[in-house]
C-alpha cells in the first residue's frame, strides 16, 4: 500500500483550491486599496501565482511520495464511499498515474511561475484560480481508474482551461470547448458502450471485455474512444483549436496545449494499451498509426513554416501528439515488442513537459522583447540567453536529440518499430524529427546577434528566468537519468499488465 | 416469423418520438432565434438571452421523455431515475439561470458577479458539464438509451448536447448580470450551491430521484392493475 493514498492527493488539491482561491479573490478589498504606486501595484499581481507555484510545488512532492510508495504489480486503489451505491468513483495510482501526476504538477510550477513574471496581467487572482483548477482536475483524470470518473475530470479540465482562455479571446475560446466537448461526447459514447457491455464503469473491468465482447463491436468501441480523444491530444484532424489558440496571448495558450494532451494521453493509455487489446482490434492500430504519421509530419512542417514562436509551439504540440499516436498504434500489433508500450508512457510523461518548457521559452521572449515573430528576434539571444536555451532544450527534447529525454523515447519507439520489421516508419519518424529539429534551430539561429542592434528587452524579471531556468534544470535531470527513466516505462508496462492479469477473469 | 408491437412499445416509441422532436426543436428554437422586434440596446440583447435560456431550459426537458421511454422499454435502463434526475438538475439550473437574468436593467445596475457565476454555472448544468448536477442526469439518460438498445437516439441526445453550446457562446458574449438585492443574492448562493454540490455528490439527488421512481413504478402498477391494460 502507497504511503500516501490517491485520495489524499487529490482531496489535498480540492482542500487547497478554496484556499487558494480565498487567498487569491477580492475577498481583501483592503490590501489592494493600500496599493500606493504603480510598482507596488506589479509586485502584488505576482502573488497569486506563486502561491500557485507554492502549490504546484506541493502537489509535485505528494506525486513524487505516491510514485515512492507504489510498489510494481500492487498498485493503491481507493473507492470514494458517497458514490459506491452508484457508479464507482475510484481512484488508482500505479506507476503510470502517479508520474503524470508529477509531471502535472511539475507543469503546474513552470507555467505559474512563467504567468508570474508577466506584467500587467489582468485578473491574476481568476488566472492564478483556474490554472490550478485545471491542474487539480488533470490530476483526477490521471488518478481515475473509472470511465465516469475519467470523463468527470477530463469535461472539467476542459471547463477550466475554456475560462482560462476565455478570459483573453472569447472566439478562440469557444473554439476550443466547441471542438474538444464534440470529441469528448464520441468518447463517452465509446465508453457508454464499454460500461453496458461490461456492467460495470471501473476500469479493471476491461479485460472481461475481451472474453465477452465480439471482434466487431470491440473496434467500434476503441475507434469511438481513440477519435474521441483526438482533440484533447491536438492531432490531426482534431487540432483545429490549436492555431486559433497560439493567435490570442501566449501564456493562455500554454496550459491548454500542455495539459489537455496529458489528460487526453491518460484516457487513451488506460482504455487502449497493448495488454487489453487483443489482435482483432490491430486494425484500430493502422488508423492510430496512419493519424499519428500525418500529425507527425503535418505539425512539423507548419513548425518550420512558423512565423512566431508561438505558431512554432502550437505545431510541436500537434506534432508530439502523432509520436504518441504512432507509438499507441504500433503497440496494438500483435507482433510489437513492449518497448513500442514503454515508448508511448514514456512520451506521454516527457512530451508534456518539453512542450512546457518550449511556451516557457516562447513566453519570455514575448515579454523581454513585446513580440515572438522570428523575423524580429535578431539579437535577443545575447539579453535573453535562457529563453532561448528553453526554446532549444524544448524543441530538440521533441525531436529526440541526445541527451534530452525525447531521445529516449525515439530510441524505444525506434528500436521497436524496426524489431517489429517497421522499417519504413522508422524512416518515416525519423525524418520527421529531423525536421522538427531543423525548425527549432533555425529559431534559435534568427535569436543570435546580427550587425543591426539587438531589441532592447522591455522588461525583465526574476520570476521569468527562473522559470526558463527550472525548465531546462527538469529536461536536463531527465535526459541524463534516461536508462533509469526508461527502466521505469518498461516497469510501468510490467505494472499495467500484471493489473489486467490480475483483474482479469481468464487469468491463471 | 412475426414481430408483435406491443402497447409497451408503442408508448416507449411515441415517448421517445416526443423527446426527440422537442429536442430538435428546442434547440434550433435556442440555436436560430427568430428576428423580432426587439431594439438594439442592453435591454433587448437581455430579452433575446431570456428566450433563448428558456428554449435551452425546454431542450433539458425534452432528455426527460428519452429517460422515460428508455425505462418503459426496458426496465432495468434506471431511465426514470435518470429522468427524475435530469428533472431535478433542469429546474435547479432554470431557476438558477432566471433569478440571474431577471432583476432590474442592466444598465441601470451596478453588475453583480453573483449573477454572472449563476449564470453561468446554470449553462454548465444545462449543457450537461461537469460540476453541475446536469453532468449526471445527462449522463443516465445516454446510458439508459444506450442500455434500452437505441444507440441513435443517444447519439442524436449528444448532437443536441453540442447544439446548446451555440447559444450558450452568445450568452457569455453578451451576458450583462444585473444587480442582485440582498434577498436575491440569498436565493442565488443557494441554488449555486445545491446546482454545484449534486454535481460534485450526485448521490443525494440520485437517492431521491430513485425514490421518486420507485413510487412512480408503484403508482404506475396500481393504475395498470385497475386499468388492467398493461
Amino acid at each position: 500500500m502507497a504511503l500516501i493514498r490517491p485520495d489524499t492527493v487529490v482531496l489535498s488539491w480540492l482542500l487547497a483550491l478554496p484556499f487558494f482561491a480565498a487567498i487569491c479573490t477580492e475577498l481583501f478589498p483592503r490590501l489592494t486599496l493600500r496599493v500606493r504606486s504603480e510598482q507596488e501595484a506589479e509586485s502584488l499581481r505576482r502573488g497569486p501565482f506563486l502561491l500557485g507555484a507554492l502549490a504546484s510545488l506541493m502537489g509535485l512532492l505528494l506525486a513524487g511520495a505516491l510514485l515512492i510508495g507504489i510498489s510494481p504489480g500492487r498498485p493503491a486503489v481507493v473507492d470514494f464511499w458517497w458514490t459506491r451505491d452508484f457508479y464507482h468513483m475510484r481512484f488508482q495510482a500505479d506507476l503510470l498515474s502517479a508520474a503524470l501526476s508529477a509531471v502535472v504538477c511539475a507543469v503546474g510550477v513552470l507555467l505559474h511561475t512563467l504567468l508570474a513574471g508577466v506584467p500587467a496581467l489582468s485578473h491574476p487572482h481568476h488566472r492564478a484560480s483556474l490554472l490550478l483548477a485545471a491542474q487539480g482536475c488533470a490530476l483526477g483524470a490521471c488518478l481515475s481508474a473509472d470511465l465516469i470518473l475519467l470523463f468527470f475530470f477530463l469535461q472539467a479540465t476542459l471547463v477550466c482551461l475554456w475560462g482560462l482562455v476565455f478570459m483573453d479571446g472569447a472566439r478562440s475560446a469557444n473554439q476550443l470547448l466547441a471542438t474538444v466537448y464534440l470529441g469528448s461526447l464520441v468518447f463517452l459514447m465509446g465508453a457508454l458502450l464499454i460500461w453496458r457491455r461490461t456492467a460495470d464503469s471501473s476500469l479493471a473491468a476491461l479485460p472481461l471485455l475481451l472474453v465477452s465482447a465480439e471482434p466487431n463491436a470491440l473496434r467500434v468501441m476503441a475507434l469511438l474512444v481513440l477519435l474521441g480523444i483526438l482533440p484533447k491530444i491536438a492531432s490531426v484532424p482534431g487540432h483545429g483549436w490549436l492555431p486559433n489558440l497560439a493567435g490570442s496571448v501566449p501564456f493562455q495558450a500554454a496550459a491548454p496545449c500542455v495539459l489537455l494532451p496529458i489528460v487526453g494521453g491518460a484516457a487513451l493509455l488506460r482504455l487502449l494499451p497493448a495488454s487489453f487489446m487483443p489482435a482483432s482490434v490491430s486494425a484500430l492500430g493502422v488508423v492510430a498509426l496512419f493519424l499519428g504519421v500525418v500529425s507527425l509530419w503535418w505539425g512539423a512542417v507548419r513548425a518550420w513554416m512558423a512565423p512566431t514562436l508561438r505558431q512554432l509551439a502550437a505545431w510541436l504540440t500537434v506534432a508530439q501528439s502523432g509520436h504518441l499516436l504512432i507509438a499507441v498504434g504500433a503497440s496494438m500489433s500483435a507482433t510489437a515488442p513492449s518497448d513500442i508500450t514503454s515508448a508511448a508512457i514514456l512520451q506521454l510523461a516527457v512530451a508534456p513537459l518539453a512542450l512546457a518548457v518550449v511556451w516557457v521559452g516562447a513566453g519570455v521572449i514575448r515579454v523581454r522583447f513585446g513580440t515572438d515573430a522570428l523575423a524580429d528576434l535578431a539579437g535577443t539571444a545575447v539579453t535573453g540567453p535562457l529563453a532561448l536555451l528553453a526554446l532549444l532544450a524544448g524543441g530538440l527534447s521533441l525531436a529526440g536529440v541526445p541527451p534530452l529525454p525525447g531521445f529516449w523515447v525515439e530510441r524505444l519507439l525506434v528500436s521497436g518499430l524496426i524489431r517489429d520489421g517497421h522499417l519504413w516508419f522508422s524512416i518515416v519518424i525519423l525524418g520527421a524529427d529531423l525536421l522538427i529539429a531543423l525548425a527549432v534551430l533555425d529559431a534559435g539561429r534568427r535569436m543570435l546577434p546580427r550587425r543591426e542592434p539587438a531589441a532592447e528587452p522591455r522588461w525583465g524579471s526574476l520570476c521569468l528566468s527562473l522559470s526558463a531556468a527550472l525548465g531546462i534544470a527538469m529536461l536536463l535531470a531527465a535526459g541524463l537519468a534516461g536508462p533509469q527513466v526508461a527502466g521505469w516505462a518498461q516497469a510501468v508496462v510490467r505494472n499495467v499488465i500484471s493489473i489486467s492479469m490480475t483483474s482479469s477473469p481468464i487469468a491463471p | 416469423m412475426t414481430s408483435s408491437l406491443t402497447i409497451k412499445d408503442v408508448v416507449a416509441i411515441a415517448l421517445l418520438a416526443i423527446g426527440i422532436a422537442s429536442l430538435v426543436a428546442a434547440c434550433a428554437a435556442a440555436a436560430w432565434p427568430r428576428r423580432r422586434p426587439v431594439p438594439e440596446d442592453v435591454a433587448g440583447t437581455q430579452a433575446r438571452l431570456s428566450t433563448s435560456f428558456a428554449w435551452v431550459v425546454v431542450a433539458g426537458l425534452a432528455y426527460v421523455f428519452l429517460g422515460v421511454a428508455a425505462a418503459v422499454r426496458e426496465p432495468r435502463s434506471a431511465g426514470l431515475a435518470a429522468a427524475f434526475l435530469q428533472v431535478f438538475g433542469v429546474l435547479l439550473a432554470a431557476a438558477l439561470g432566471g433569478l440571474s437574468l431577471s432583476g432590474g436593467h442592466a444598465d441601470e445596475s451596478r453588475p453583480s458577479r453573483l449573477s454572472c457565476v449563476g449564470f453561468f454555472v446554470a449553462w454548465l448544468s444545462l449543457i450537461g458539464l461537469p460540476p453541475a448536477v446536469g453532468f449526471h442526469g445527462k449522463l443516465l439518460v445516454y446510458h439508459a438509451l444506450l442500455t434500452a438498445g437505441w444507440e441513435w437516439a443517444a447519439a442524436i441526445a449528444m448532437a443536441g448536447s453540442v447544439a446548446v453550446l451555440i447559444p450558450a457562446f452568445l450568452a457569455a458574449s453578451h451576458l450583462r448580470p444585473s444587480a442582485a438585492s440582498r434577498a436575491r443574492a440569498f436565493c442565488l448562493l443557494v441554488l449555486l450551491a445545491a446546482v454545484i454540490l449534486l454535481g460534485v455528490y450526485p448521490q443525494a439527488g440520485l437517492a431521491i430521484a430513485e425514490s421518486a421512481a420507485d413510487l412512480a413504478v408503484g403508482v404506475s402498477a396500481r393504475v395498470a392493475m385497475i386499468g388492467g391494460f398493461w
